[in-house]
């Protein structure tokens, strides 16, 4: 691959990322209630506020000081302490939230790209066949409903009703020991929460794949593979899908870069101890560095899976690499 | 037991094959397409032709008369909404026509194969080029990876591009080299007819000489059959030993270049070759042909092209004209040509003044 594509791409995250940081400090402080809140204590003396000021270096203008401050400690990895969880550093809350999202949602996206890719190709390659008539109609299903809305049935069901799965967290509380029992209290508290969103994510991908294939199977390098006598399924595995995966890549990125995010109202409903649950808590505790922390957490995540995509999508089309 | 019938180079062909039989020889060919609103458009309405082994023959007419649905029916290559309704395509004697897809495949590309306009969208664009060339060959010749890529390494030099380009992506090379790859492919498989569909259109007219003595250089080597679609009747007249004429779906001449061209007889063939520059002294005609083709989901009855011709009579709406064999191996579907009638004679005899 060209390495001046990889130099030009890379430069531009980085340049993305730092309109982030700077775009962050400025938002956050121009919210209501922003850092300064601390300081305007009506319980204080204007003598302590005005120490309380200088503690947090508030009494230094915001450009530069307290811009070149922020970026000083963003880049050494200090995101501050949270409100809600008092005195931890935000990088500690985030941290443990972290893992729990990656599991659920990550896992999600895996098994979705995989399934949802080989359903829509199918079913754009047959069209009007038993696979798009079935595949492409639960699809439509499951990618218009919300996460909660897959979940909340599921729970109903198999959580309340059948009892055979947990309702809600990631662990029981003191339940075992040893790590196989533990391995499999959080497989079965997954596999709900799991399947709703596996089964929005594969709506998803496999609609968008689906026309994607319709649009390359009309293209004349389609006739010509026909022309060859080749079998249909080699003329989608070699031909149609390679071709109708381009278009895929950025979108497959895109969602990936947002899995940090969690996905909030599943993990709600699921009670999960994700990001997702994570950000609705410091939303209504107002924890501006918490906040803070996360959405740059996002942002960066976003940043760098577009990165990947360009990399990837190198990879995949020649015509992108010169 | 069949006995074994071998073509082209000794080359075993498909059970079933006649020696005898001619390369290929399409009779009375139907082709219909579905229209999203269900009406149904009858774009071929009856073709017969045929094509010896070592002949050119071009197919010419105006845009949209049929000639690439021609071409696709012949190996069922059609989109989905068209099909062929009626007729027989007989290659070595072997009915194509109703052979299931699987059955098909043992002919496309082996026996017929294609090179398509604008070759930039005929390859694949995500694949080397070597690789599609290489593709028929191992799969469907069941030669080994290495042979396929040394055969194609070949190929490439044939057509005038050095090997080493195998690796190469479509979209680096030039318009003329896609073609002359695309032409390398189209033989990969050493086919009994090579079906070319303007395969000179999109090029500039240096490039598109080049490809001209290329293929030209190919069927004196190689002994190439050749299908060539076309609507620069300049190149028919420089390539072809044969030219058929197609109007809305039909044949409306057909015979030797130097008969066809000299001496046209059918009056759409005569306002065809004026309304072209001339082909000698690359002079720019001023003469078009008024009117447009007929709607084909409601062809009219009698002769297709009598609402634009000046000769027309009342029969030619009336009646199909039928096609008239004369000695010098010329075939026209003219009423004015139709046997016995002295007045359609004279009449005959002013087009050709
Ligand atoms: N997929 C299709 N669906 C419906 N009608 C079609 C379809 N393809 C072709 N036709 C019709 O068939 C007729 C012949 O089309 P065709 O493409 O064979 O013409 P052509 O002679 O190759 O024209 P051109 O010189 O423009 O390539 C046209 O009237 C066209 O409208
Ligand atoms: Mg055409």
């Amino acid at each position: 691959m060209n390495v001046a594509y990889l130099v030009r791409k890379l430069a531009q995250a980085l340049v993305t990322i730092a309109a982030i940081v700077i775009l962050l400090f400025v938002l956050f402080r121009a919210m209501p209630g922003s850092p300064d809140r601390v300081s305007k204590n009506p319980n204080m003396t204007p003598a302590m506020q005005a120490a309380e000021r200088a503690r947090w270096g508030l009494d230094k203008p915001l450009v530069p000081d307290q811009l070149v401050a922020f970026i000083g400690s963003t880049v050494t990895g200090d995101l501050g302490t949270s409100i809600k969880f008092r005195g931890q550093p935000v990088t500690e809350v985030v941290g443990a939230a972290v893992g729990p999202t990656i599991l659920l949602v990550g896992l999600g996206e895996a098994i979705a790209i995989i399934v949802g890719l080989a359903l829509g190709a199918l079913s754009g390659w047959r069209r009007g066949g038993l696979v798009d008539r079935l595949g492409n109609g639960a699809s439509l299903v499951f990618y218009s409903m919300p996460y909660f809305v897959i979940g909340m049935p599921l729970i109903m069901v198999f959580a309340s009703g059948l009892g055979w799965f947990p309702t809600s967290g990631m662990t029981t509380p003191g339940a075992s020991a040893d790590p196989v029992g533990q391995v499999l209290d959080v497989a079965g508290h997954l596999v709900l929460p799991l399947t709703a969103v596996t089964l929005g994510l594969i709506g998803a991908y496999s609609i968008l794949m689906r026309s994607a294939i319709i649009e390359t199977r009309a293209e004349d390098y389609i006739t010509t593979a026909r022309a060859k006598g080749l079998t249909d399924a080699r003329i989608l595995r070699h031909h149609a899908f390679p071709n109708a995966l381009l278009p895929m890549v950025t979108f497959i990125a895109i969602n990936l870069g947002y899995v940090i995010a969690g996905a909030i109202t599943l993990e709600v409903v699921f009670s999960w101890p994700g990001l997702g649950t994570l950000t609705v808590a410091a939303l209504n505790a107002r924890d501006y560095p918490l906040l803070q922390g996360i959405f740059l957490l996002v942002s960066v995540s976003v940043v760098m899976f577009n990165l990947l995509a360009d990399f990837v999508y190198g990879a995949l089309d020649p015509r992108v690499r010169s | 037991m069949t006995t074994e019938v071998r073509g082209r180079l000794g080359r075993l062909l498909p059970d079933g094959a006649d020696p005898t039989a001619p390369l290929l020889e399409v009779r009375d060919l139907a082709v219909r397409f579905r229209t999203p609103s269900g009406a149904s458009v009858r774009a071929v309405g009856g073709m017969s032709f045929r094509l010896d082994a070592g002949e050119a023959m071009g197919i010419a007419g105006e845009s949209g008369c049929g000639k690439t649905t021609t071409a696709l029916s012949l190996v069922h290559l059609l989109p989905g909404t068209g099909r062929v309704s009626a007729g027989s395509v007989k290659l070595f004697g072997i009915d194509l026509v109703p052979l299931t897809e699987r059955q098909l495949a043992r002919y496309r590309w082996r026996e017929i194969s294609m090179v398509f306009q604008g070759a930039m969208n005929a390859l694949n664009p995500v694949q080397r080029v070597g690789d599609q060339i290489a593709e028929p060959i191992e799969v469907r010749l069941g030669q080994s990876r290495d042979a396929s890529r040394k055969r194609a390494g070949e190929l490439l030099e044939l057509v005038g591009i050095p090997r080493q380009r195998a690796s190469a992506y479509p979209h680096e090379l030039s318009g003329g080299m896609r073609q002359r790859a695309m032409i390398a492919m189209a033989l990969a498989c050493d086919p009994a007819v090579v079906i070319g569909d303007e395969p000179t259109t999109a090029l500039d007219v240096m490039v598109q000489a080049q490809i001209l003595q290329l293929l030209e250089r190919l069927r004196r080597e190689l002994g190439l059959s050749l299908l060539l679609i076309t609507h620069d009747l300049s190149v028919i007249a420089e390539t072809c030993d044969r030219v058929m004429v197609m109007y809305a779906g039909r044949v409306a001449e057909e015979g030797p270049v130097s008969r066809v061209f000299t001496a046209p007889r059918h009056p759409y063939t005569v306002k065809l070759l004026s309304s072209f520059p001339d082909i000698r002294t690359g002079r720019r005609a001023l003469s078009m042909i008024p009117g447009s083709p007929p709607d084909l989901r409601t062809p009219p009855p009698g002769c297709l092209f009598a609402p634009r011709c000046e000769h027309a009579m009342p029969v030619c709406a009336v009646e199909t004209p039928p096609e008239i064999n004369s000695d010098d191996g010329v075939r026209v579907a003219c009423h004015l040509f139709t046997a016995g009638d002295a007045v359609r004679r004279d009449a005959a005899s002013e087009v050709k003044a």
